[in-house]
């Protein structure tokens, strides 16, 4: 088992490179200069005078010499400072990821939690009333776009019924409390957790109806055990699989996959963030969220490889 | 057994959180409190159980919060290295300038309360306001005028906020010092201040940069060199003398202030000011539940489509203003020569536009300034293409100019920004009516100015909220080699007029040379200038007492307000 983390991580090492100097070219091959954006409304601006400070920011050096310097400061636990804000990327990173993973992983835990009951009964009772219900809500959860579900949802519990604030973290000017936070999470929560539900749910049913087909749960019922024995022990951990994949999937989603869901509900996170450091070309905090991302997902996907031999010893055997 | 247990003690946590939520918002809804009284009250929070909160709720019983919401969001609270409209804004209320401009030209004192130019036209002088004191309640004095001008001089901060300096004598092109205490700023007393200019100009020219000069504490920024300026730890929780204290911030999502009880300009009739970036998708929703008190003008990209719903709510106040700004076209003057750029713009049809892009709520283009503009000039009626929407003609033209009509031509548009999404369709179906195929092009802004200068693209569409004021808005786009000339123009004629109004020593002399320009541009068409989308201002009806009309200005008069 160690060493096999030990190659999973060297393996991440690479890939976290690889993934890095692809983002690094890319950023610095998009049109347009950080230099424009620095000094725009600056009057008779002209073309030298933006090559005197790409000369002075060290942007008027080889792309790979750029990111090699980049790369020895991140090292050094340093990514930078924003050409937007003036301000350490590593604090700016630190002030979004936590509304976003708090929206991310509220959505992801309670979209486990109401998909993997739905695709069970689902599965139990393929074409069941039940089945048809769970079948429609998780289709319509699956294809509803984030922007669209949240205007309805907006519209129904801000507007009309005036129960939820429509935006924001927090009420206005009226500091911040636990309870108060708990009751702006509800829409953008929702929004995120509905789409995340109808996958879950499909992915549940399927897996489940395959499982509960297999000979290891025919031969556990001959064996006289209880139904719910047969179902939440025997099939429910071996249909888990497929969901499992499926959560490693969305990890990258859990930082930056936000991105509509905070646009609409002005919540304060990652995917805002990215968004106008893109449109700034704010490269430290692109590269910053890339970094971010990157990691989460790789040392993610190792922690799903590790489940799947918790859930299926075979994997671990092999 | 273990599994009913784990899965009961999840259940009953999430029922948890799920209740404790609901039950919060049953009692204290923003919607359900705010909207009868139509904004961010007290009583929002009154009945919160947060221990944080209960103490907030005491204190906030008799507090009256006013929030203003853009459709941006600001980057710094440095006045120096803030961007865009919601970083002006956000700055201007900690900071106030030497003088704030209103849309009609209107100068207002503000820092200094009187000034006078000399008759030479070569030096400035500034009486600042004796009751201006800091947030920390130390006088604001000439000291921090000199102190500041010596400052955002130096070559080591790198700052878009040097207008007024690239006038001051001692200072290059850029406004960046010559050399060590070379700029020509002098302390006359605590109160009086001079400024001396490279040359003569006039009072009313150098009063308009004037607006963009926020006065920095020498007290505490003393000790800070030039070089750690721009990341100092003072932008964290920045002193300034304007009518807010800064108090927090939601990092990219809100920035709350409290008043200023000492301010110079008069008493603020409540007590704390929040200004919320919110998607423009949103900003009707919060208007109507209350969340929000104001959407102030034409930087705010507030969807036209949702202004008869704002305009139905009985909550809201909508007030449409004609907007100088507007919506125009790159076109490249290399590539199409004056012919051609005349034939396109007779093919444009510009009422059609505003019909169907702003539903009627705007006007027509004549040219490079609006028909409200102090500086426009009726004769330009007689010469301008734009009135002459003639496509049969414009064909014709097209095709005695041997005009190659199998090319394919591309305009390039902002990517997300409706408006010029659609006025690039638009622009597309008028082209095709002449038989000249246009394709388009999604980009962000960046890149789309890139495609211009780079000649990738033939068409590109901008959007500019002009001040409405100011005869020089247009610039920088007919400078020969700068930044800005995305047409590529490569006739000095515009360049040259636009040095002689920098240089007129009357407004006399500013309005004729203002003139020669619009009329030299309504034959050259280095630049298609379309239509003026109309300003919307639409605060909730507790609001009253503003002078709306300077909103788009960043120029509040809270003094005035009146706040149910």
């Amino acid at each position: 088992m160690g060493k096999y983390i030990i190659k999973r991580l060297l393996i991440a090492a690479v890939t976290f490179l690889g993934i890095t100097v692809l983002v690094y070219i890319l950023a610095s091959l998009a049109p347009g200069s950080p230099v424009e954006m620095i000094l725009a409304g600056t009057s008779n601006l002209t073309q030298e005078d933006v090559a005197r400070m790409e000369a002075q920011m060290g942007l008027d050096q080889p792309v790979y010499v750029q990111y090699i310097i980049w790369l020895k400061n991140v090292l050094h636990g340093n990514l930078g400072v924003s050409y937007r804000t003036m301000r350490p990327v590593t604090e700016m990173l630190g002030e979004r990821i936590g509304p976003t993973l708090m929206l991310t992983v509220t959505a992801l835990i309670l979209a486990i939690l109401i998909a993997v009951p739905l695709g069970i009964v689902a599965a139990y009772r393929p074409y069941s009333p039940w089945d048809y219900a769970s079948s429609v809500f998780s289709f319509i959860g699956a294809a509803m776009p984030n922007f669209f579900a949240a205007m309805i949802l907006v519209y129904l519990f801000s507007i009309k019924l005036g129960i939820l604030p429509a935006s924001g973290m927090y009420d206005t000017g009226t500091g911040e409390s636990f309870s108060m936070l708990l009751k702006h999470m509800i829409l953008p929560v929702i929004t995120l957790m509905l789409q995340y539900v109808g996958i879950y749910t499909r992915h549940m049913r399927s897996s489940m109806l395959e499982v509960l087909g297999d000979d290891f749960v025919r031969t556990a019922r001959a064996k006289g055990l209880r139904e719910r024995a047969v179902v939440f022990i025997h099939a429910f951990r071996n249909a888990l699989i497929p969901l499992v994949t499926q959560v490693g999937l969305s990890l990258s989603a859990l930082i930056g996959g936000a991105i509509i869901t905070e646009q609409v509900f002005s919540w304060p996170g990652m995917g805002t963030l990215m968004v106008q450091s893109i449109n700034y070309r704010d490269y430290p905090t692109i590269m910053g969220i890339t970094v971010l991302i990157a990691s989460f997902v790789l040392i993610g996907n190792i922690v799903i490889d590790l489940l799947y031999g918790v859930l299926d010893p075979r994997v671990s055997r092999k | 057994m273990k599994y009913k247990k784990g899965l009961a003690l999840v259940t009953a946590a999430i029922l948890g959180l799920t209740l404790c939520a609901c039950g919060g918002s049953a009692q204290d809804s923003p919607a359900a409190d705010s909207q009868p009284q139509g904004g961010s009250t007290n009583e929002q929070v009154s009945n919160d159980s947060g221990d944080t909160e209960t103490a907030d709720s005491k204190e906030s019983t008799e507090e009256k919060i006013v929030t203003i919401a853009y459709d941006q969001t600001w980057n710094s609270l440095n006045p120096y290295s803030s961007t865009g409209v919601m970083g002006d804004t956000v700055c201007n209320q900690i900071y106030d300038n030497l003088i704030a401009q209103g849309m009609s030209g209107s100068v207002y004192p503000r820092l200094a309360e009187k000034w006078e130019v000399s008759d030479d036209n070569l030096s400035i002088t500034f009486h600042l306001n004796g009751n201006a004191k800091w947030h920390d309640g130390e006088p604001v004095t000439a000291d921090d005028v000199v102190f500041t001008c010596k400052l955002i001089t130096k070559g080591d901060i790198v700052t878009s906020r040097r207008q007024l300096m690239q006038n001051v004598a001692g200072t290059d092109d850029s406004g960046v010092e010559l050399s060590t205490d070379s700029v020509e700023v002098e302390k006359i007393d605590d109160l009086t201040v001079k400024m001396n200019m490279k040359k003569p100009m006039s009072g009313s020219m150098f009063l308009k940069q004037a607006s963009f000069f926020f006065v920095l504490p020498e007290h505490l920024l003393k000790d800070v060199t030039p070089a750690e300026f721009m990341e100092s730890d003072f932008w964290n929780n920045p002193v300034g003398n304007g009518p807010f204290k800064y108090e927090s911030t939601v990092p990219g999502e809100r920035v709350v202030y409290t008043v200023n009880k000492d301010y110079y300009m008069g008493e603020i009739g409540f007590d704390k000011l929040v200004i919320r970036s919110i998607a423009s998708a949103n900003l009707l929703s919060s208007l109507m539940s209350g969340e929000v008190d104001l959407i102030p003008g034409s930087r705010v990209s507030f969807p036209i489509t949702d202004v008869p719903m704002a305009e139905a709510q009985d909550n809201l106040v909508v007030e449409s203003l004609q907007s100088p700004g507007h919506v125009w076209l790159i076109v490249d003057n290399e590539k199409f020569d004056v012919k051609t750029r005349q034939a396109f713009d007779m093919a444009i049809n510009r009422e059609e536009m505003v019909k169907e892009l702003v539903g009627g709520k705007g006007t027509v283009r004549e040219g490079m300034y609006a028909s409200n503009n102090l500086y426009y000039d009726p004769a330009i009626s007689q010469v301008s293409f734009s009135n002459k929407y003639d496509p049969e003609n414009a064909k014709k033209i097209l095709e005695e100019n041997n005009f190659d009509f199998s090319q394919e031509l591309l305009i390039v548009t902002v990517a997300g920004d409706s408006l010029r999404e659609q006025t690039a369709t638009l622009f597309q179906r008028d082209m095709a009516n002449i038989g000249v195929t246009v394709n388009v092009q999604s980009a962000d802004l960046s890149t789309m100015m890139q495609m211009m200068r780079d000649k990738q693209a033939d068409f590109g569409i901008m959007k500019t909220s002009s001040d409405g004021a100011n005869p020089l808005e247009n610039q920088d786009f007919f400078t020969i080699g700068g930044m800005y000339n995305l047409s590529h123009v490569t006739d000095p004629t515009g360049q040259d007029l636009f040095s002689k109004i920098m240089t007129a020593l009357t407004d006399e002399e500013i309005k004729e040379y203002a003139s020669q320009l619009q009329l030299w541009h309504a034959e050259a068409e280095c630049y298609y200038f379309l239509y003026s989308p109309d300003i919307t201002v639409i605060y909730n009806n507790r609001l009253s007492n503003m002078k709306t009309e300077d909103m788009s200005m960043s120029v509040f008069d809270y003094w005035n307000w009146k706040v149910d």
